[in-house]
């Protein structure tokens, strides 16, 4: 199995929001996926869903390649928005009433295993209403991965935290991730998602922008679209550019990349003078940090 | 359903608000108990039939679950409590994460609270059995009149089903437990208002007031019975039978209502 979790089609709105339209992702093992986005764009919205937590209004989600079971949920850890425990009660307590939603055995064991993990061991009798919001992050993550599960659910890990709290959050996820665990990261931090991530789906307003590796979105090319009225001299041309590498050709025109340096106009340049003028040229996909800013810019 | 009921220990054995309202019932119940039948023996001898024996079997029953379902409201506020700090703490959320089904989530909130009844009503239970046992000289036997032990229980339900529903819909605690006390006030005066006017056919028919008639006051009959031949403008009671299945109807509505629409809204 290597499919962890797909969507398709996810889609909720609120009275007066879409806050999700038509969402498709698919995660594979092992990936540290990115959702970015920035605040209000659905990340929370659809972890919710994949959670059991919000009831998407179409769409279907499917774990494990086993649906969307309230089952399917024990083999998940998670964390959404806020690390959500009972004041009153210590870190152990706390962890002791996961443990037994999560049916496990040799409680006290994993307990320890996973406070010392997130150097909570020594604050174990002390309250949560007492504990840092750091500390509290942390006694999420102990809590998320308390059963080992295989996959961890992280929405905005390193919300609210100090720089030294965000690494300390930062350096426990890329650990874990060592472990070959799936993780799925959402956030609204461009940064924290390239330091982590393997993937990343980029969303804004409840649509999916863009969807690839880390590597893709992080090239350091531009790629732009382009035709004229003979595409197959223009091939022959662009062959002769050095500047210009081909992608691959499509029906409706020719993907080529350039450095990120390189605008739209020398292209244009470049290739009138080889004598041949072009009838289209768009931006077809940018980098990472460019869609990134154009997004929250807009 | 033993998986849920331990989480359910585990969260709530620390709980002090819970260990305070528990600590005052059991203090104060047994003595409600005694300060009730000692008024009723010595104010109200004109209306006492005869044979009627406060602190003995089998007058001991009405009186102690009298006395004990004026703790009904404070333990309606812990049920509040108890339901309302899932929303507040979001471990109602989280315990659906972490891989309870919702429908296990609600139910453990059944499961509290009858809990909550099966322990106070045993307390009450225990405590008539003992001034029973200690006071009767009579040839009454235990079991006669115990069935008003049944008819506690089922309104320490009734009330906690009211409690759980308001607290489904208003969430916060302190506007649940505001509103939760105050529908007791506005009841009774809305009863007042209604008898005035000569309804009160349809004050016996209110929730609330169904609940509380549940446990009647230990006379109330022959109260009753004396009022009409004086003035006529006598409270209406239902029929036991009647009130016990209307209560019993409103108490699943309540449940329902509450279930369905957690089960219906996001967490
Ligand atoms: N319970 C809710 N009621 C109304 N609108 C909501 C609710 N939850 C989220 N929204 C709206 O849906 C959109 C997406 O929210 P959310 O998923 O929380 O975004 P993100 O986690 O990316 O910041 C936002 O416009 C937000 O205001
Ligand atoms: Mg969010």
């Amino acid at each position: 199995m290597n499919e962890i979790l797909s969507t398709s089609g996810l889609k909720k709105s609120y009275k007066n929001t879409h806050a999700l339209k038509d969402l498709n992702i698919s995660v594979q093992k092992g990936q540290i996926y990115g959702i970015l986005g920035p605040n209000g764009s659905g990340k929370t919205t659809t972890l919710g869903i994949l959670l059991g937590v919000i009831k998407p209004d179409a769409g279907d989600f499917n774990w494990f390649e086993n649906g969307s079971l309230d089952e399917n949920r024990q083999n998940i850890g998670a964390l959404l928005e806020t690390p959500n425990f009972y004041p009153y009660l210590n870190a152990v307590d706390n962890l002791k009433i996961v443990a037994e939603i999560k049916s496990l055995k040799n409680i006290s064991v994993r307990i320890q295993k996973v406070l010392e993990r997130v150097d909570l061991w020594e604050r174990r009798k002390t309250k949560f209403k007492a504990f840092s919001l750091g500390m509290k992050q942390r006694l999420a993550i102990a809590s998320a991965i308390l059963a080992d599960p295989e996959v961890l659910v992280l929405d905005e890990p390193t919300n609210g935290l100090d720089p030294q709290g965000i690494a300390e959050i930062r350096s426990l996820i890329l650990n874990i991730a060592k472990e070959g665990k799936t993780i799925i990261i959402a956030s609204h931090i461009l940064d924290e998602i390239e330091k982590m991530c393997t993937h990343v789906a980029i969303l804004k307003d409840g649509s999916l922008i863009t969807e690839g590796t880390l590597d893709e979105l992080m090239l350091q090319e531009k790629i732009l679209k382009i035709n004229a009225d003979n595409p197959q001299k223009l091939l022959d041309c662009i062959a002769e550019i050095t500047d210009i590498n081909l992608v691959r050709s499509e029906d409706d025109g020719i993907l080529i990349s350039v450095n990120e340096k390189t605008s739209a106009a020398q292209v244009n340049q470049m290739i009138a003078e080889k004598g041949i003028y072009l009838n289209a040229l768009a931006v077809h996909r940018k980098n990472l940090e460019s869609t990134f800013l154009e997004i929250i810019n807009q | 359903m033993k998986k849920l009921i331990r989480i359910e220990y585990l969260k709530l054995r620390k709980l002090k608000s819970l260990r305070a309202i528990f600590l005052i019932y059991a203090v104060i119940s047994p003595l409600a108990i005694y300060a009730i039948s000692s008024f009723i023996t010595n104010f109200m001898g004109p209306f006492l039939p005869k044979d009627w024996s406060a602190l003995q079997f089998p007058d001991v029953w009405p009186i102690a679950v009298y006395a004990s379902s004026y703790f009904n409201v404070m333990m309606g506020v812990l049920a509040v409590i108890v339901i309302s700090n899932e929303y507040n703490y979001k471990t109602f959320r989280q315990h659906v994460i972490d891989g309870l089904s919702i429908r296990q989530a609600i139910f453990s909130k059944f499961l509290v609270l009858l809990s909550f009844s099966l322990i106070i009503t045993l307390y009450t239970f225990i405590t008539g059995l003992i001034f029973g046992l200690v006071n009767t000289t009579s040839d009454a036997t235990v079991l006669e009149g115990v069935e008003s032990i049944a008819y506690y229980f089922l309104q320490t339900l009734c009330y906690f089903s009211f409690a759980f529903f308001l607290t489904v819909l208003l969430r916060k605690t302190a506007v649940s437990i505001t509103i939760f006390i105050l529908s007791f006030i506005s009841e009774t005066i809305l009863g007042l208002i209604l008898a005035y006017g000569g309804f009160q056919l349809i004050y016996a028919f209110m929730p609330l007031n169904a609940f509380s008639k549940l446990t009647p006051f230990p006379i109330l009959k022959e109260m009753i019975a004396a009022g009409q031949e004086r003035s006529g403008n006598v409270p209406y009671i239902l029929d036991t039978p009647i009130n016990f299945a209307l209560c019993l109807a409103y108490m699943l509505v309540f449940f329902l209502i509450a279930y369905f629409t957690l089960k219906k809204r996001d967490l």
